[in-house]
């Protein structure tokens, strides 16, 4: 691409100022100072690029009207591109050669991706900026100088070490900070404190034996302390004991003074008043018994008098007739019942034979069947009887629609056929032919018309193809391109033959379009054989594809041609069978199809009554035949009833009914001999128990009447009363009773009087034990009578008192000194009495119990304390939470010097690959402008190289010296700058696009020779990239002509601003 | 008649787990007490089985040092056994070789721990018959390359022949080679059961006559291949005095596992996420009900790894996904993900190019295809620049091929040279 022109509408002290025609090669332009060439270069990269920041373009108002703003126009291979900036909009507007509107995205990708910054450090600069090194060294502008072809598709080997730095130090670092230096520092705490617990651990052993020897401390300590409050417990109960063994002492001389009693009763008093009670008692209780014996006797006597001795023996009967008298009166009471229920039984019996008739006796009713097999099958009979009407009933209903519908069916047929063979005959295959033709005829027709079409476009894409080719044959060689003339002259001939063959199936119009064809194709030919000489090389693959386009065409134009004509003999053919002519038109066609459709209308009519009268002839055939199909069941049904009413009057006969009866009268007939049966067993019945009923009346009688004469006493029976006898028996079960109870008592009161009898010797043998007890008691006492018997008794119990006190004593002192020796000892210790000896001894023996106990206690915290220790350890799980924990950080430190070994690998990798590819492999950049720079400094300077520390470069001169830039000239460093921007915009030509460099008056500071040299470098460099160059001085415009006579030199003045 | 005993071996009580990162307070309570409480759990198995006796094949410790809490644990373990009257058959392993068990003043009734030198044989009987006579041998110091299998002979007399020892049988590489043997000898020793120790991965190397039985170690306590799984006890049972069959019985508390998971196909790390977690809950469906540690290593190409190389978007997936199953009990622990994927480079097309990264690869190419030059390249341009205390640690560190580290720096270098701009925000 390079840059046409543009148009200023206000920029600084341009005002409508259009410049076109610019070259793609060097123009110079030319003007004073104030001429406005620095605006001008801020114009184009403003318009370009924009400007880096925003607000800059306000240096630049229009100073002489005008919107500020104007356009670049750029001329690529698509045409002219116009790119205009206007103050206010933020994106410039870009417009391509079709109308086509962009913004600020279509201008990046003209320029191939430059921004601002690098458009303005490499593309466009001044001279100021060219001996800017700081605009040469930033970040995009340095990669693309050093790093070009270093950097893979998209980052640079730089950044990416960078990134790998920076993540290795944040895992690494020289002293503390990184990952890994927390982590190794987290170890060691770590691993100190897992020696510690496991030192601890070992030490277990120590504890076990430091805990044994604290606990046989505290043992022989609590000896110790034992033995002194032993002691002093000693004297102290000397002296406790002391008052005790004085009062002993003061009782056993008061024994020794009293009267010997060593034996005496025991419970003496109770047991004297008890002897004496007792005697009294037993002699009240004789009196009252002797009483009672008396009186008992009396009433005895008196009740013997009042006993019969008849009654026991009928007791037993009398007691049985008693026991049936309620139910011999319930049954005297129930007789006129009996009687009334025989006479009412017989009285139906009566009736129900007056019904049967005259001939039907008690006798014959008894032995008539009425049992249930014979209801059964007198039912079974009835329903036989009644299904065979049934079912001649439904037989007679089926005949009568079969019938009806039959009849209606012969009527529909008849009617049909009438009318069919009233209508005219029809041809149908005939209009179904023709039909037929008429649907394909319409259907190609059509598709003749899409093919004609279709025709048509191939013959359009014939002639695009040719265009195509003929544009290829003009860029060809010579010897290609005699070729190519040769294939289109085939073409041509092929397109001709194609005509005629159209002209002949296809008509004029479509001949005369491929001839047309045809004629380009060899118009092409003609014209690839003129421009044959003045063709350079052909690009052999692009030839080849034209040709085979071009060849396609023809063969999908000749397919084409050939299917049409099939298409067309197929429409002739069927147009002639419809008496159309042979090129029919849709009209045609739907003209031919009306009297079609009113023949077809006829022939559906037609068919459509033959069709409904087979339908009529079928169901009157079906019809017909259901009803002879219900003439015979009606037949059949009506011979088995009668067969079936025979067979009943014959086991009418057998079973004993009337013949006339039907199944209802017979029913009714066996049920009124089943009344006369139940008439018969319910008389039987009364008559029995009537029977029953008197027997049992008169035994009853008859065995009351023969007691009470056995006993002499009149019965009652003769004097004809019902309730005489009844009543007797009555009165003498009451005379039975009465002579038992006073049999009863007479009994219980002899057996009282003999219990009395019993109590009152017993009463006269206790009277004398007692008298015998009292002796020995006062006996026992060896004293004559009950006041001896006390006063001894005293003297008794006050012995027995001081000998118990002497004995309680005795038994405080044996269980406070206790036995053996050591009691002994302090038996004997006490029978001195030294109080104030045994005092001192205490006081002294409890003084060294607090101590013996103090230390005591002491070993008994020093053995608890080891005894923690111990279980502390026993339950300690530092070891395993300690090691659990270094477990985890040795993990955590694995993984991160893992990934840190990775990630310094990788830096590695890429820094000596990098320092390799840098030493093998210049940077097209730097190869480019060290070309440059030795042509421009005559080869004083051989190389320009980067810098080891990857910041800046150095040069070679031709002794191999190295130098670096600030140890050059400013000439010569100028020289060496713009030889880099010069060789970084031809590689970004190379790799990306190529974009015009814009330079302000740069070779200023160069000596004659180098800015000659320069002159040339910048002419050679425009053969192949637009530069575009600002000068003030007329020698400089000289010296570029001198170059390059070709330059274009435009003077830039007063003219040029409005 | 028949009866049944216990084979368990490789307790290590209350020793460290290896290689788990930081975890919760509550994870980290439950690995301490994990080792504790599978033995209290086999004490358990053993009563319930009414074993006639327990065989423990060396390496209840990890050391002397390693406290008396696991010690005093064990030692109530033994004593709940002799009052049930099931004997116990001790031997001591490398870890704790003989004298390394402090806190043990006594043993109780019944049980027997073999000496140093071959020692009576133990006979256990039941109601006046014998059913197993033991015999065993223990470590005398830490390191023993003697063949201690060839001191163990069988007695004559009633009773299945036990033989009791740890050892590495036919060089298991895994493990130290202590008291190296072979199978073969083993075969031809005249015992009847070999209840072997050392190896941490349960097998059986022989059945029939005789079983070589390694049972395990009873908890695992490490990521390592031989302690992922179930971990538990072998169940003998005996018949009329030949081994009938031998069950594993899981009495472990914690499980390690390492999920491995390929993410080609997968678009984010939402779907990396919700891939992980329907892993892991196959995981818990085949752990009995036990707590998991799990460490997740993902591999493969895909858009998910350019997700992973942003700084903190590992540490982001692991705390979701412990957020997402805290407070679960049994807990399952996320103990890390490890990224292991690679971008989408195709080296091969690389070495075809005449670029940057062309020249990367084909120096790392020149150290791969060389002996040794890979492992010269990270000492001298890795460990050689690092401050003394980390390049000591980072040569300590587990034996990775150096090969594959720079395979892993050159993944990661041509990731950087050929990211696209703006990948990681």
């Amino acid at each position: 691409m390079h840059i046409d022109g543009w148009f200023v509408d206000g920029f600084g002290v341009f005002h409508d100022y259009e410049q076109r025609g610019l070259g793609d090669r060097l123009t110079v332009f030319v003007g004073a100072n104030e001429a406005g060439k620095s605006t001008l270069l801020a114009f184009l990269r403003w318009v370009l690029v924009g400007h880096p920041s925003r607000g800059a373009s306000d240096h630049y108002r229009p100073l002489n009207g005008g919107r500020h703003g104007g356009r670049v126009f750029i001329r690529g291979l698509e045409g002219e591109i116009s790119v205009e900036r206007m103050v206010g909009p933020r994106v410039p507007r870009v417009v391509f050669p079709d109308r086509a509107e962009e913004g600020d995205e279509a201008v990046r990708r003209l320029l191939g991706g430059v921004d601002a910054g690098l458009f303005n450090s490499v593309f466009a600069f001044s001279l100021s900026e060219l001996q800017d090194l700081e605009s040469l060294t930033g970040e995009g502008v340095r990669d693309r100088i050093f790093s070009a072809g270093i950097a893979g598709a998209g980052r640079s080997a730089r950044q990416a070490i960078a990134r790998l730095e920076k993540e290795a130090a944040e895992l690494v670092r020289p002293r503390k900070g990184g990952r890994v230096n927390d982590l190794l520092s987290r170890l060691e705490t770590v691993e100190r404190k897992v020696a510690e617990a496991r030192t601890a651990a070992i030490a277990y052993p120590a504890l076990v034996e430091a805990e044994l020897a604290a606990a046989a401390t505290v043992r022989s300590l609590s000896e110790h302390e034992d033995a002194r409050r032993a002691e002093e417990r000693r004297y102290r109960v000397l002296e406790q004991l002391w008052p005790l063994h004085q009062e002993l002492s003061e009782i056993l001389g008061r024994l020794d003074r009293l009267e010997p009693v060593d034996r005496f009763p025991a419970e003496p008093e109770e047991r004297l008043a008890t002897v004496l009670s007792k005697a009294a008692a037993a002699t009240g209780r004789i009196s009252e018994l002797e009483a009672e014996v008396n009186t008992k006797s009396v009433e005895i006597k008196g009740a013997q008098t009042s006993l019969r001795e008849d009654l026991p023996g009928i007791s037993a009967r009398l007691e049985g007739l008693v026991a049936r008298l309620s139910l011999y009166e319930d049954r005297v009471a129930s007789l006129p019942e009996a009687r009334g229920a025989f006479g009412t039984a017989k009285e139906a019996l009566s009736r129900s034979l007056a019904v049967l008739g005259p001939a039907w006796d008690q006798e014959r009713v008894r032995g008539f069947d009425t049992s249930l097999p014979r209801h059964e099958e007198l039912r079974m009979w009835a329903s036989k009887l009644e299904g065979a009407l049934l079912a001649v009933r439904e037989r007679e209903r089926a005949y009568e629609p079969a019938a009806e519908r039959a009849r209606q069916a012969e009527v529909e047929r008849d009617r049909l056929r009438s009318r069919l063979e009233g209508l005219e005959p029809t041809p149908g295959e005939e209009i179904r032919s023709q039909e037929a033709a008429l649907r394909r005829l319409r259907a190609d027709v059509q598709e003749l018309r899409q093919l004609e079409t279709k025709i048509d476009n191939l013959r359009a894409l014939a002639q695009d193809r040719e265009q195509a080719l003929r544009m290829a044959v003009a860029m060809a060689g010579a010897g290609v391109g005699g070729g190519l003339g040769t294939l289109l002259g085939a073409l041509a001939a092929a397109g001709l033959v194609a005509a005629a063959a159209l002209g002949w199936v296809a008509g004029p119009g479509w001949a005369v379009g491929v001839g047309a064809a045809a004629a380009a194709l060899a118009a092409a030919a003609y014209l690839t054989a003129r421009s044959r000489r003045s063709l350079g090389a052909v690009v052999h693959g692009e030839e080849r594809g034209l040709r085979e386009a071009a060849e396609s065409a023809a063969r999908a134009l000749a397919a084409a041609a050939e299917q049409a004509e099939v298409l067309r003999a197929r429409v002739e053919k069927d147009a002639a069978f419809l008496g159309l002519g042979p090129r029919p038109t849709f009209s045609d066609i739907e003209d031919r199809e009306v009297p079609l459709t009113d023949a077809r209308e006829r022939l559906l009519a037609r068919e459509e009554l033959e069709a409904r009268l087979a339908d009529a002839e079928e169901a009157f055939r079906q019809a017909a035949a259901q009803r002879e199909h219900e003439t015979s069941n009606l037949r059949e049904a009506s011979e088995a009833e009668g067969e079936l009413h025979e067979e009943w009057m014959r086991w009418k006969t057998r079973a004993g009914f009337d013949r006339t009866l039907g199944p209802d009268g017979v029913t009714e007939f066996l049920r009124a001999i089943r009344e006369a049966q139940q008439a018969l067993r319910a008389q039987e019945e009364t008559a029995g128990r009537l029977r029953r009923l008197q027997e049992e009346l008169e035994l009853w009688e008859d065995q009351a009447h023969d007691l009470l004469v056995e006993l002499g006493l009149e019965s009652g029976l003769v004097e004809g009363s019902g309730d005489v006898l009844p009543r007797r028996i009555r009165e003498l079960a009451r005379l039975c009773v009465e002579d038992q109870a006073t049999r009863d008592r007479l009994g219980r009161l002899e057996e009282e009087l003999r219990a009395l009898e019993a109590k009152l010797r017993a009463a006269r043998e206790g009277a004398d034990r007692v008298e015998r007890e009292r002796a020995a008691l006062l006996a026992e006492a060896g004293v004559a009578d009950e006041a001896d018997f006390r006063e001894k008794l005293s003297v008794f119990r006050l012995r027995r008192e001081l000998e118990s006190r002497a004995a309680e004593l005795r038994r405080d002192l044996d269980s406070r000194v206790g036995r053996g020796p050591e009691a002994e000892e302090l038996r004997a210790e006490l029978a001195t009495g030294r109080m104030e000896h045994w005092s001192r001894e205490a006081e002294g023996a409890r003084r060294e119990l607090e101590h013996a106990t103090s230390d005591r206690e002491a070993a008994i915290r020093q053995h608890r304390d080891a005894e923690r220790n111990r279980q502390a350890l026993e339950e300690s799980s530092d070891v395993a939470a300690r090691e659990m924990e270094l477990g985890a950080v040795r993990a955590e430190l694995e993984q991160a010097l893992s990934r840190w070994r990775v990630v310094s690998a990788a830096r590695s990798l890429i820094e000596e690959t990098l320092a390799e590819y840098s030493r093998t492999r210049q940077p097209p950049v730097l190869a480019e402008a060290s070309a440059g720079f030795c042509r421009v400094t005559g080869g004083a300077y051989q190389r320009i190289l980067e810098r080891e520390d990857s910041e800046g470069f150095v040069v070679l001169d031709d002794c191999g010296g190295v130098k670096l830039p600030e140890q050059l000239s400013r000439g010569t460093l100028e020289q060496l700058y713009l030889s880099l921007r010069l060789g970084l915009a031809r590689e970004f030509a190379r790799r990306t696009t190529s974009v015009p460099v814009i330079m302000d008056d740069v070779l200023v500071n160069f000596d004659p020779a180098r800015a000659q040299a320069t002159a040339d470098l910048l002419t050679a460099f425009a053969a192949e990239q637009q530069v575009l160059f600002f000068t003030c001085h007329p020698a400089t415009v000289d010296l570029l002509l001198s170059a390059d006579p070709g330059v274009r030199v435009v003077p830039l003045g007063r003219a040029t601003m409005r | 008649m028949s009866f049944c005993f216990i084979h368990a071996a490789d307790l290590h009580l209350d020793t460290p787990y290896e290689g788990v990162g930081e975890a919760s307070p509550q994870v980290a309570d439950a690995l301490r007490e994990a080792s504790l409480a599978a033995f209290d759990d086999l004490v358990r198995l053993t009563l319930e089985r009414k074993a006639a006796f327990l065989l423990l094949a060396g390496d209840i410790y990890d050391g002397a040092e390693r406290g008396v809490r696991a010690q005093l644990r064990f030692l109530a373990g033994l004593r709940r056994l002799s009052q049930a009257g099931i004997r116990v058959f001790v031997v001591h392993g490398n870890h704790d070789p003989v004298g390394g068990w402090p806190g043990v003043r006594e043993w109780p009734e019944g049980v027997r721990v073999f000496g140093a030198d071959v020692q009576e044989e133990s006979v256990v009987e039941r109601e006046g018959v014998v059913l197993a006579r033991v015999q065993g041998i223990s470590y005398g110091r830490r390191e023993v390359s003697e063949n201690l299998a060839v001191r163990l002979r069988p007695s004559e007399g009633p009773g299945l022949k036990v033989a009791l020892l740890h050892a590495n049988v036919g060089g298991d590489a895994t493990h130290a080679p202590y008291s190296p043997c072979s199978l073969d000898h083993l075969l031809s020793a005249g015992f009847d059961y070999w209840a072997l120790g050392h190896i941490h991965r349960g097998q059986v190397l022989h059945e029939g006559r005789p079983w070589v039985v390694y049972p395990g170690s009873t908890q695992g306590r490490s990521l390592k291949p031989s302690e992922r799984g179930p971990k538990g006890a072998c169940v003998v049972h005996v018949q009329d005095g030949t081994v009938r069959g031998v069950d594993v019985v899981s009495v472990d508390q914690v499980r390690f596992a390492v999920l491995e998971v390929d993410v080609s196909g997968l678009a984010d790390l939402g779907g990396l996420r919700g891939r992980l977690q329907r892993e892991a809950e196959g995981l818990r469906a085949a752990a009995e009900g036990r707590a998991l540690v799990v460490r997740t290593v993902v591999r493969g190409r895909g858009p998910v790894h350019a997700d992973l190389r942003c700084a903190g978007s590992v540490d982001d997936v692991v705390r979701d996904l412990r957020d997402e199953y805290e407070g679960e009990h049994p807990f399952l622990w996320w103990e890390s993900v490890r990224d292991e994927t690679r971008p989408a480079i195709d080296l091969e097309a690389i070495r075809a190019r005449d670029d940057f990264s062309a020249a990367l690869v084909s120096q790392v190419d020149g150290y791969l295809e060389r002996d040794g030059e890979a492992a010269c390249f990270l000492a001298e341009r890795v460990l050689g620049s690092a401050p003394r205390k980390v390049a000591v640690h980072a040569a300590s560190l587990e034996a990775v091929e150096a090969a594959s580290v720079v395979e892993e720096a050159r993944a990661l270098a041509l990731d950087l040279l050929e990211e696209e701009a703006g990948a990681c925000t």
